[in-house]
């Protein structure tokens, strides 16, 4: 084979892995936004989620509902971008629902909103003072996370409120649940800036 | 507004396929045959934010009248959460080097390192493909544009795209 047809043979490579560069098979966890003083409602408790948001202002508050059907085993975790200015930003979350161990008074005041009747609480906690840091390869995050611990969801109306104790700003992620999903990358496209930066 | 229209792309197409301005006034000689270019470029990382330089030294093969280029190339980028440390080793084809517009592609493989606190924390081999263009400005020196998508291969999988803009010198 002379030189030149190794030559065109590469750029016929190049050209066919353009082609199978294809992403829209990708499986991960399924980003979105959360917003404060809008409710996140998860369409498949069974999906796992990377939810993005920012704290603006210190007493804001993000809710996501969820209904699982049964009681359901879900790994929960709360990340903050690697960045100095967010060194001291731990945002918290609770989990809300009937069935859930009732608040003690210690941690009713923790709470930024009244519990609704007959709902039980377990609060998200930082168990050690410094923070695992982890590598999100698909977006090419470095992010501090609170480490990742399974909690019980009951069935039924749960909610997950995340707020900042200590009123710092910034963003923050909400990881949750097991199974990958499609990705939707007109929705990736769209929010670009929230998922990456 | 058809006519200006018409006017800007025949300037265009004159433009691409003009001779580069200094090797108009270097036909007393033929031109000398340079094998090596060195590309230094400002290179922006669109999935995890990162900018910095980026060396590219590009090893014609073949004869002068051939396109291939073997590429060796490194980086330093430094973004908000990590210092990214790319190096890597690929095939280019450059055409028309004796023109103005002188479009370019490739693909090859990389080693991304990930560095956080002073520490290698993450690293892993993509296949990339590149694709761009560079622009005459004399017959050694050109200014150009290249896109890179690639795509984790080796280590967790993940995507990545950058851009860059180039200076580069032929000798």
């Amino acid at each position: 084979m002379t030189f030149r047809k190794l030559s065109r043979c590469l750029l016929f490579g190049m050209l066919t892995s353009l082609l199978l560069l294809r992403g829209d098979e990708a499986q991960a966890h399924l980003p979105n936004i959360l917003r404060p003083g809008e409710v996140f409602q998860v369409p498949d408790p069974l999906l796992s989620f990377a939810l993005y948001g920012t704290f603006s202002h210190a007493d804001e508050v993000f809710e996501v509902r969820l209904q699982p059907e049964t009681p359901l085993a879900v790994p929960i975790e709360i990340m903050v971008p690697r960045q100095d200015a967010l060194t001291n930003h731990r945002p918290l979350f609770a989990i809300v629902g009937k069935g859930l161990p009732k608040a003690s008074a210690t941690e009713l005041a923790q709470l930024p909103r009244p519990l609704p009747d007959g709902m039980g609480v377990v609060l998200g906690r930082y168990e050690r003072e410094d923070r695992e840091i982890l590598f999100e390869s698909f977006s090419r995050r470095v992010l501090y996370t609170n480490g990742v611990v399974a909690y019980v969801l009951p069935a039924g109306d749960v909610r997950m409120w995340v707020w900042s104790p200590s009123g710092t700003t910034g963003k923050f992620v909400l990881g949750f649940g097991v199974e990958e999903g499609k990705q939707d990358f007109g929705n990736l496209i769209a929010n670009w800036g929230d998922y990456a930066y | 507004m058809l006519t200006k229209v018409t006017t800007v792309l025949l300037v265009l197409l004159g433009l691409s396929g003009r001779p580069a301005l200094a090797e108009q006034s270097a036909t007393e000689a033929p031109p000398a045959d340079h094998r090596f270019t060195a590309q230094l470029g400002i290179e922006a990382t669109v999935v995890g934010f990162s900018v910095g330089p980026r060396l590219d030294l590009l090893y014609r093969l073949g004869g002068p009248g051939s396109f291939s280029n073997l590429r060796l190339t490194a980086g330093v980028l430094v973004g908000p959460e990590f210092v990214y440390l790319p190096v890597g080793l690929g095939y280019r084809a450059a055409f028309r080097p004796t023109k103005t517009v002188q479009p370019l592609v490739g693909l090859g493989t990389e080693v991304h390192l990930f560095m956080v606190a002073g520490h290698v924390f993450r690293q892993w081999g993509v296949v990339y493909l590149e694709a761009g263009s560079g622009f005459a400005v004399t017959q050694r020196v050109s200014l150009g544009a290249i896109a890179t998508v690639d795509w984790a291969t080796i280590g967790e999988p993940g995507p990545g795209l950058a851009a860059r803009l180039f200076v580069g010198y032929r000798f």
